[in-house]
């Protein structure tokens, strides 16, 4: 058992080294072969594990590797902790990572930094494997400040290109505020605690703060800081549609199937302490809300085909914290899962029309590939429909069951703007099929002439995906029985927050809305953009540049910061430090040129100096 | 036997040779001043020796008139 988690933990690193290593004098398809291998091992490793734990129906188990940090206060093992909620996440990490990789071979292929890619793309897994395996918040902290830095690394991974270097750096930066709102959650539980360890804080925060604590509030406020800044929610959302600057199996697997996740996963590993914080689920329940609305509105008038998909992702993320702000955690679970399938459906899909087209995302020189890319762009469309909710796809299970609970709950506002957001969802994702397969094509003459279907590297991953993405969501719903997923998880107590109507799910008026709205949403979207619109059009301004918040951030405080460090290097720098620094300078070098009149290299003068000590210590002495 | 004429003598004898050893140019009276200062020590050795009626410091003595021919 030990084994089969180290290996799974540890061989994306063992890759990660090997890779990072030879980059430069590995061949590619050697690099290509032990950067996916790794993975695989990887998935063996965590499906064995599910298979084991399912039919020896097993207990969470606890791994303990070694004492990392032997301070009393924080008790800092290197704990792994193995439960049905992280197996899950390394099921999806590994799985979706695994064919991603896969793809990325045939993606990256004319790419001369492709050891490199796979490089940090194995780091990348491993960070985001140590993040949900962790079983002390502070291993947990390293996962998932490696998944920044990993990103960081993939998003300006061209890093000749000044767009995708700031890309990263923005990316990193906003997301370093959201670690600073977890570090500073993870030192309260230190204070609080006395521990890191999240077995030990669940028997403890029932045991030490009554519901509602001010200071238990607090603290579920600071971790869910951290989830905004990672998960791409208001307003720390800014990095990651500009984070589609690296290559699409990057925007795939970080930006859409895990990474962002790892806000989600926080609030549903930590749900014990968040469900003794009303207050700071209600507000995860309205900035999932709002996320989503502002998320979808600006999805809308997006010209490139990647930002449309970046939206949609931070939406359905606004979705997941929706779920998460009403207690139904297994929602969010669902939801996670279902939407990693799709969004990596989507995207890959999408790498393969940028792909071919060498590099272009822009819909604007898209359109009417539909006969170019046979495959393909039913591929896509299988992805649009789902993630629009067409039954009976898999997100229609778990974005119904998500406003089903806001329903039950009580919460009508927040369940009509799911819905919004959800319809919306459906129109933005039609309209980007619409604009790039149908229609009178927009594109260069030549380009035209070379486009052609994507190699099978690169459909095969798709494909399955395609597969998970029809038929995944009878993995989480069973038709009024508990379905495998939710009983799987319901081990760990993560639940749904009501109960079921009794005539389920699929008979209730909330989800014949959904339905009839996603529904509707495409066929208004696809005779929109078919017959009467079939160009891009004029888009809002006010939307397409997301409500103006990033010029907001760079007027209000980026350039305030720019000119408080042109100050300081201006002016402090010069005249304060290197002043201080050249004054030491100077007293040092009098001091030495005064010295220096001892050594005067006769000898008289020096005995003269040694009487002078000796008389001067036999005073001291006698007297 | 009181030996407090002794110690002066080695304290003058000493304070001559320092200031021979400081103050003269002649290459053979410095060298002849540090041997002052060294017999000035010498005497010492003798004068506690006597005093105390053992005879280790007058192996010293030895030593040193042996080792300064060097």
């Amino acid at each position: 058992m030990l084994y089969a988690i180290s290996l799974g933990l540890f061989v994306p690193l063992a890759g990660f080294l090997a890779l990072l290593t030879s980059a430069k004098v590995i061949r590619r398809t050697l690099a290509g072969i032990i950067g996916c291998t790794s993975i695989l091992i990887s998935l063996v490793c965590f499906a064995s594990l599910l298979f084991i734990y399912t039919y020896h129906d097993m207990n969470p188990i606890t791994v303990t590797l070694f004492n990392w940090i032997p301070i009393e206060q924080i008790e800092a093992n290197f704990t792994l902790r193995l439960d049905p909620l992280s197996l899950v996440m390394t099921l999806i990490i590994t799985g979706v990572g695994f064919l991603i990789h896969v793809y990325s071979c045939g993606y990256m292929e004319h790419e001369e930094d492709f050891a490199r890619f796979f490089a940090c793309m194995n780091f990348f897994v491993f960070s985001m494997l140590l993040l949900v395996l962790a079983g002390h918040l502070l291993l947990l902290f390293v996962g998932w400040e490696g998944v920044g830095l990993a990103s960081y690394l993939l998003i300006g991974f061209w890093y000749t290109r000044p767009a995708a270097a700031q890309a990263a750096t923005k990316a990193f930066v906003v997301n370093r505020i959201g670690d600073w709102g977890f570090l500073l959650g993870l030192l309260l539980t230190f204070h609080l605690f006395g521990t890191g360890d999240i077995a030990e804080i669940f028997k403890k925060a029932p045991a030490q703060f009554s519901v509602g604590a001010p200071i238990l509030t607090l603290l579920t406020l600071l971790y869910f800081i951290g989830a905004i800044g990672k998960s791409a929610q208001l307003p720390l959302h800014t990095w990651l549609p500009d984070a589609m600057e690296g290559p699409t199996p990057v925007s795939a697997l970080i930006h859409a199937a895990t990474m962002v996740t790892a806000g989600v996963y926080l609030v549903v590993r930590m749900h014990p302490v968040f469900l003794l914080t009303p207050d700071t689920l209600h507000l995860i329940g309205d900035i999932g809300a709002a996320t989503a609305l502002f998320a979808s509105l600006c999805a809308l008038a997006q010209t490139d085909l990647k930002k449309v998909l970046a939206y949609s992702t931070v939406s359905q993320l606004g979705l997941m914290f929706l779920a998460c702000g009403v207690g139904a955690f297994y929602a969010a679970m669902f939801h996670l899962t279902m939407h990693a399938f799709v969004k990596g459906l989507l995207f890959l899909s999408a790498g393969n029309v940028v792909h071919m087209m060498h590099g272009n995302t822009d819909m604007a020189k898209m359109g009417g590939l539909a006969s170019k890319f046979p495959k393909t762009h039913w591929l896509f469309l299988i992805g649009v429909l789902a993630l629009s909710g067409i039954p009976p796809l898999s997100v229609f299970f778990s974005k119904d069951l998500i406003l089903e609970q806001e329903y039950l709950a009580g919460l009508t506002t927040l369940f009509y703007i799911g819905l919004i957001a959800s319809i919306l969802t459906a129109v933005y994702l039609t309209r980007a099929y619409c604009l790039t397969f149908t229609g009178k094509p927009r594109i260069d003459e030549k380009v035209l002439k070379m486009v052609k279907e994507a190699p099978a590297v690169m459909l095969i991953p798709v494909t399955l995906l395609a597969i998970l993405a029809i038929g995944g969501g009878f993995l989480g719903f069973a038709f009024g029985k508990t379905a495998l997923l939710e009983g799987f998880l319901a081990e760990v107590g993560v639940t749904l927050a009501e109960e079921e109507p009794p005539g389920g799910l699929l008979y209730s008026p909330e989800t014949l809305m959904s339905v009839v709205g996603g529904l509707l949403g495409v066929l208004v979207a696809a005779v929109l953009y078919t017959r009467f619109y079939n160009r891009l059009g004029n888009t809002i301004t006010l939307l397409k540049n997301a409500f103006f918040i990033n010029e907001i951030y760079w007027r209000c405080i980026v350039v305030p910061l720019h000119a408080l460090a042109r100050a300081i290097a201006s002016f402090f720098e010069p005249r304060v430090f290197d002043g201080m620094i050249r004054a030491t300078i100077h007293a040092t070098q009098k001091m030495a040129v005064w010295l220096q009149r001892i050594q005067s290299g006769q000898i008289r003068s020096y005995v003269a100096w040694m009487t002078l000590g000796m008389v001067l210590l036999i005073v001291y002495f006698v007297f | 036997m009181d030996i407090s004429p002794m110690i002066f003598i080695s304290m003058a004898m000493f304070a001559i040779g320092v200031v021979g050893v400081l103050a003269k140019r002649n290459a053979l009276i410095f060298f002849l001043s540090i041997e002052l200062m060294l017999n000035s020590a010498n005497l010492l050795f003798v004068a506690f020796a006597n005093l105390w009626g053992n005879q280790i410091g007058l192996v010293w003595v030895f030593f040193c008139v042996g080792s300064s021919c060097c």
